[in-house]
């Protein structure tokens, strides 16, 4: 799950700001939409890459879990160096991650990862 | 360190009049003064005298000395005269003037948006020459005598301030780790000779003109003494492309003419791995900061939802890191 912020921190966000009395414009409103459909991309597909996320991370650590539960896991062997930043499974993992997570944030930005899992 | 009062429109106008004929000769007040820009902190104004197009330069609150607007200036003025193009320093403010910790500069003409720079089919002429220039400003900025009171920082010192404010977050995501401890084990194992570096050199700090390409290098409140490849990562990190990933330097260049540039303007080889290096940092830099904008919505959300937003760019941050990841490892 994204936590930084967590969809309903976004729409609350939202909500607590929105002017009820139509003082709001321009970039601020635009914002506010931005805000709204990251929430509602993150409900729409968020289960589901967090799924995909957990089966991976349990193939990679080698042991069941929740997603959060095996993403701090996972920080802590790369911290202890169990596992190298530059190890192929890894990075396959984050390449999944990273692109799961985009489509939700940030749908249009424009970025260098090969968007077929490469060979590494 | 004078203390700098908050100021109007009306005494600024009278305080840079009063002035107006030390910063131009035969000006006997000023005209057209008008706010640029509205940080919290910093000012940016317009203004002429004479015929001269001026920007004042001032901090509204007191600054550390470090970060000094007069520094800035000094730095700026050594610059200019080891051959950098930027704006002309014309008075760097002392106390008397009344304006606070303030310079005054010559105020240029072009564009600065960086996706106008990148994109724009009227800037096709500079970007067919622009990351040569690049090249060359920089090897003229690392030459530059560094003016006496600036900070040394070095890979080891930065990653180590971001990776103190990252844990400090308490966010966990194995890529921001992954990227730590990818950059722990490339950091430069003989040292590096220190120069004086911009610190913020990136597409929308440079002025460019459609036809003949970069007029000044600006924003120069992040200059420090450093690595020289730090510049080169800094403009090459896809967070300054605008859109454009194919075009390594800021969108709009290729590092091959960026390092040729660099290289006939005088500059000293640099290994291209500092540079990946540096561009990691600075993918990782931008991650750290937006969590920082997350956490300060977090503490208080009726601050409205701008913040909160732009913790959601983390995501930019971990596909660079993994694009960088990924290259390396093809290498």
């Amino acid at each position: 799950m994204i936590t930084h912020p967590t969809a309903q921190a976004l729409v609350e966000g939202v909500a607590r700001w929105l002017p009820v009395d139509g003082s709001a414009h321009g970039f601020a409103l635009r914002v506010a939409k931005n805000a709204l459909e990251i929430a509602a991309r993150d409900i729409a597909l968020g289960p589901e890459a967090d799924r995909r996320a957990a089966v991976r991370l349990r193939a990679l650590l080698g042991c069941e879990g929740s997603r959060d539960a095996l993403d701090r896991l996972l920080v802590e062997r790369l911290r202890d160096g169990a596992i190298a930043p530059d190890t192929p499974e890894l990075v396959a993992h984050l390449r999944a991650c990273a692109l799961d997570t985009l489509a939700i944030d940030q749908p249009r930005y424009a970025h260098e990862l090969s968007i077929a899992p490469s060979r590494s | 360190m004078t203390m700098t009062e908050r100021l109007s429109e009306q005494q600024i106008g009278d305080r840079l009049a009063a002035i107006a004929h030390r910063l131009a000769p035969d000006a006997s007040g000023i005209h057209g003064l008008e706010r640029l820009t509205g940080g919290a902190s910093m000012e940016t104004w317009a203004f002429a005298a004479g015929d001269d197009a001026l920007i004042l330069r001032r901090r509204a609150e007191p600054a550390e000395p470090a970060a000094s607007l007069a520094r800035e200036a000094r730095v700026i003025e050594a610059a200019v005269a080891a051959g950098v193009p930027a704006p002309e320093v014309v008075r760097i403010c002392p106390p008397a003037d009344g304006l606070g910790d303030a310079y005054v500069m010559r105020r240029l003409a072009g564009e600065t948006l960086g996706r106008r720079i990148a994109t724009d089919a009227a800037f096709a002429p500079a970007r067919a020459r622009l990351a040569r220039q690049c090249g060359a400003a920089l090897a003229h900025i690392h030459a530059t005598p560094p003016p006496a009171g600036l900070e040394t920082i070095d890979a080891a010192a930065t990653l180590a301030r971001y990776e103190r404010t990252w844990r400090e977050s308490g966010a966990v995501r194995p890529t921001i780790e992954a990227a730590f401890r990818w950059l722990e084990v490339r950091l430069p194992s003989a040292p590096v000779a220190m120069r004086l570096v911009h610190g913020d050199f990136r597409n929308g700090n440079l002025m460019v003109d459609p036809h003949s390409g970069l007029v000044a290098v600006l924003d120069w409140e992040l200059t420090h003494i450093g690595d020289p490849a730090e510049d080169i990562g800094w403009i090459c990190t896809n967070s300054w492309r605008f859109g454009q990933p194919g075009h390594r330097v800021g969108g709009f260049g290729n590092l091959d003419d960026l390092l040729a540039g660099y290289r006939d303007a005088g500059g000293e080889a640099i290994d291209p791995l500092r540079i990946d290096l540096w561009q990691m940092i600075g993918s990782l830099k931008w991650g750290v900061m937006t969590t920082l904008m997350h956490a300060s919505f977090a503490a208080d959300p009726s601050i409205g939802p701008e913040r909160a937003v732009i913790g959601r760019r983390l995501s930019e941050a971990e596909a660079d890191i993994v694009a960088i990841i990924e290259r390396s490892a093809r290498q």
